[in-house]
């Protein structure tokens, strides 16, 4: 599998790219800057569920969402472009598998939100408290993002060979 | 980082009419976890700095990102003024706004390159 990863991304530029003098770091900062939009709009919109800011009505909060998701299309396509620079780095590592491990928690609760919460808490307004469901969905939205910001830090901390995952072959 | 540009990001993305629902003056009831969030960052950035002061103090990017930072606080300051007093966005606010983004990101951008731009490591290396 690493072959195949590590040819398509230098069959793409990919690789040419991250090997440039200021690629790897201005691709980086693409990176943050996308986790900031994530964080900023769907963070909030979890802290509002849990009932901080009622003030604000739930629906009104739930507009900014959307750029939250452009953040995190553009953080997937810049992660696309470390993991396949490097996969070697990146698939033997414990810090990203337990990075990876978040976004899946996420991603479960994401779905799971959406399909069973939403169309209740969606028309509500200001000061009104969301029933405990979505709160502990908020609750494990917030966890599991800030779970994968942490995670996703310690990869440069926890690299192969070095730090070779107790669990890999 | 996270929430102190997010928090900031949701009030310039709502200054640029994203989401008009939102009541603009409410955002500012975020400030606390902005303020944490900036303890929390300039904690770890002095305990950063304190472990390769050499490094930190002679790259001239640390200087253009503690200098952004300072920038991004007064346009921020006017900014929340501006919204505290709910009257309606001006072309000139959502240029403010426009303005406050593209400071954040340079902070970013500066604090990712610091890591790429040191000179020095130790303070050694000055002999």
């Amino acid at each position: 599998m690493e072959e195949a990863l590590f040819s398509f991304s230098q069959n793409t530029g990919i690789y040419t790219i991250m090997g440039s003098r200021w690629g790897w770091p201005i691709v980086e900062s693409l990176h943050f800057f996308g986790l900031c939009l994530l964080i900023g709009t769907v963070g909030l919109f979890d802290l509002r569920m849990l009932g901080f800011v009622r003030a604000i009505p739930l629906s009104a909060m739930h507009k900014l969402v959307p750029i939250g998701v452009a953040g995190y299309c553009l953080n997937v396509i810049t992660g696309i472009m470390f993991f396949t620079s490097a996969p070697d780095q990146y698939l033997y590592n414990p810090a990203f598998q337990t990075k990876m491990l978040f976004m899946l928690g996420a991603g479960i609760n994401v779905v799971f939100f959406y399909s069973v919460c939403f169309r209740q808490v969606k028309h509500l307004g200001a000061n009104v408290q969301v029933n405990t469901q979505a709160r502990v969905m908020a609750g494990i939205s917030l966890l599991c993002w800030l779970g994968v910001i942490s995670a996703g830090r310690l990869i440069t901390f926890y690299r192969p060979p070095q730090f070779w995952c107790f669990w890999c072959g | 980082m996270a929430f102190l540009v997010g928090v900031h990001f949701a009030l310039d993305l709502r200054v640029l009419g994203f989401a008009p629902n939102i009541p603009v003056h409410l955002i500012t009831r975020f400030y606390p976890l902005m303020r944490v969030s900036f303890v929390v960052a300039l904690v770890s950035g002095l305990m950063l700095l304190l472990a390769y002061p050499a490094k930190g103090l002679t790259n001239a990017v640390f200087y253009l990102k503690m200098l952004l930072i300072a920038a991004a606080f007064v346009v921020g300051k006017v900014l929340t003024n501006k919204v505290q007093l709910q009257t309606d966005i001006t072309t000139r606010d959502k240029l403010l706004a426009l303005l406050s983004i593209g400071i954040w990101v340079s902070v970013i951008v500066a604090g990712r390159f610091l890591a790429y731009t040191y000179t020095i490591l130790l303070t050694t290396d000055f002999y």
